[in-house]
């Protein structure tokens, strides 16, 4: 079953044409990686999927419904987004930036709480809670981001959607297949499906279930990243000829 | 930084201090009064008993001089705090005080203009609204230049505060060579900032512009907070960013436009309060603009009994007393923030 549809979305900035999308399916319950090398159009369809940009043509539904006839809030409650990087000028404890996920819902306050100290045990800032977030290392910032996403979309009447704009780029290794363990633990126990833009090749084998292939634009290959992902493809777009190689748990990785 | 307070100790704490500070701006002043009696007079004129055994015409300096003062000092100084935080919050920074970035001087403008070129009996009403006037176009025109893609340009946000200071500084001196002498007696004491000229009926308007600014922006500050995370992020949780954004700058702009109508500028009140409240109990709108309400009110009244007192019987003007502490403590916040400057 399809969460998200996209028919002949465009986007054209300063007479440049940005992004042209023909067709796009995202299944629902998938991990689907969305690569392409810089300047690709990877930013900006995160961007049109997460109504922070308007496209200059098409159409998106989610779950069978126009993006833009969503109620606001109603929106908020199934679709989220995790910022690659937060900025936060002022020192908001890291329980505070967890409890403004609860803007969309309509919870009691006991309830809030409560809400916010699972989420933040289930992404293990559970310790932080009282720390400023501007003295919070990269990691703990990404999970505290995330801890409130959890608790944006945890009043969801449906599979919630979850964008991802390149999550593991402020982490190091352990990190990044922490950070991608649990989104898998999302999917799997709470029914999320995913969407990320990612640099790495390999997280996107090893944890993505399809991947988007985008280049000047255009999504020009879709399916299993094993399909996809073959020396070829990936010289073709990122002019770089890969090893693949196939470990002995059958991953593959491509070096 | 580490928390000191909640804000369940802070709340009392300000009241008291609301209190204390209120009964010291009707107690004392360039004529020595008995303090007791003072409070009775206040007694009598509100409940129209005789008790105190003040003569008549120190009734008339604690009742119809002392009195509507203090009011107004509470009403502008929890005024100019809330602004001052709405508008940090607005422009995701701790700088953004109306009075720096431009948007007093603006709506400082637009008052003299009323003030200078409308008969008398215009200006009256014709000030507050003119001076609205001209901090919303400040506001609208600082926040185009200052807000880009990658966020709010600090530096511009500043420099934007320079040009329109050193743009009305002109023109309210070009006004003032055509304002005859009365007008233009008026226009350079209040261009300094001063309670001198309150009235009950002014200190009702600023009353009740104070409550419809705090209720406006209460309403909103759980959607402040989320714009301090980012306003991507702000949409994403389901907030109309746009529309927020602008009820804020009315809401501010309105403000600043009442208070600087009835007081003139009185600088670095909104930049201090809201920034020591936010030290003591965090960027919370929800409980900071109450707090902050509660201690611009404080300041303000115990600015004005020093600047009654200091040189009696002359008077310095309030603006005066606020820009002596507040500058160093804005330098001081601008050491802080260098680096983001360059």
């Amino acid at each position: 079953m399809s969460i998200l549809t996209l028919n002949d979305v465009s986007l054209h900035r300063n007479g440049r044409c940005i992004l042209d999308v023909r067709e796009a399916v995202l299944t629902q319950g998938d991990t689907v990686a969305v690569l392409g090398p810089n300047g690709a159009g990877k930013s900006s369809l995160l961007k049109i999927i997460s109504g922070e940009t308007v496209p200059t043509a098409g159409q998106i539904c989610f779950h069978g419904k126009p993006l833009t006839a969503w109620n606001r809030l109603e929106r908020a409650r199934h679709l989220g987004v995790l910022p690659q990087s937060s900025q936060v000028g002022f020192p908001f404890t890291a329980e505070e930036v967890v409890a403004i996920g609860a803007i969309p819902l309509s919870m009691r306050k006991r309830q809030i709480a409560q809400l916010v100290r699972r989420a933040m045990h289930d992404t293990d800032v559970g310790h932080l809670a009282e720390q400023p977030y501007t003295r919070l290392s990269g990691g703990e910032k990404q999970r505290v981001q995330l801890a409130r996403v959890l608790v944006q979309l945890s009043q969801a009447e449906r599979p919630p959607l979850l964008l991802l704009d390149e999550p593991t780029s402020a982490q190091d290794l352990g990190h990044q297949h922490l950070l991608m363990q649990t989104l898998n633990d999302l999917r799997v126990h709470r029914d999320f499906t995913l969407l990320a833009v990612l640099h790495d090749l390999n997280l996107a084998c090893r944890y993505g279930q399809g991947v988007w292939v985008l280049n000047h634009g255009h999504l020009q290959q879709v399916g299993a990243a094993d399909a996809v992902l073959t020396p070829e493809t990936v010289e073709q777009y990122w002019h770089y000829r890969p090893e693949k190689v196939t470990t002995r748990q059958h991953h593959f990785a491509l070096l | 930084m580490k928390r000191t307070v909640s804000h369940s100790q802070l709340y009392p704490a300000l009241i008291v201090v609301l209190i204390l500070s209120a009964g010291l701006s009707v107690t004392r002043g360039a004529m020595t009064l008995p303090a007791g009696q003072s409070l009775l007079a206040i007694w009598d004129g509100i409940w129209g008993s005789s008790l105190t055994s003040l003569k008549s015409f120190q009734q008339a300096v604690v009742w119809e001089l002392r009195m509507p003062r203090t009011l107004l000092a509470m009403a502008i100084g929890a005024l100019l705090s809330v602004c001052g935080a709405i508008t940090q919050g607005l422009f995701r920074n701790p700088l953004a005080d109306p009075g720096i970035i431009g948007v007093s001087t603006g709506a400082g403008l637009g008052a003299a203009l009323s003030i200078v070129l409308l008969p008398m009996s215009v200006a009256a009403v014709a000030t507050p609204i003119a001076a609205f006037l001209g901090g919303l176009l400040t506001t609208l025109l600082v926040y185009r230049l200052a807000q880009s893609s990658q966020g709010t340009s600090v530096v511009i946000l500043l420099l934007a505060g320079v040009a329109i200071a050193a743009f009305a500084g002109a023109a309210i001196g070009f006004l003032t060579y055509i304002a005859d002498d009365q007008t233009l007696r008026d226009l350079s004491l209040w261009g300094m900032g001063t309670l001198n000229g309150a009235s009950f009926p002014l200190a009702g308007l600023a009353l009740a512009t104070l409550v419809i600014t705090l209720v406006a922006a209460q309403r909103d500050a759980g959607q402040l907070n989320a714009l301090l995370i980012g306003e991507p992020e702000a949409r994403h949780t389901g907030i109309d960013v746009e529309r927020l954004k602008l009820r804020m700058i009315v809401v501010a702009a309105i403000g600043v436009g009442v208070s600087v109508s009835i007081t003139g500028v009185i600088g670095f009140l909104g930049l201090v309060v809201p920034h020591l409240v936010r030290m003591l109990v965090g960027p919370d709108h929800r409980i900071l603009l109450p707090l902050s309400a509660l201690l611009g009110a404080g300041l303000l009244m115990m600015a004005d009994v020093a600047a009654r007192i200091l040189m009696a019987p002359a008077e310095l003007p309030v603006g005066l007393m606020t820009a002596l502490i507040g500058a160093p403590f804005f330098t001081v916040l601008l050491i802080k923030q260098r680096r983001h400057l360059l």
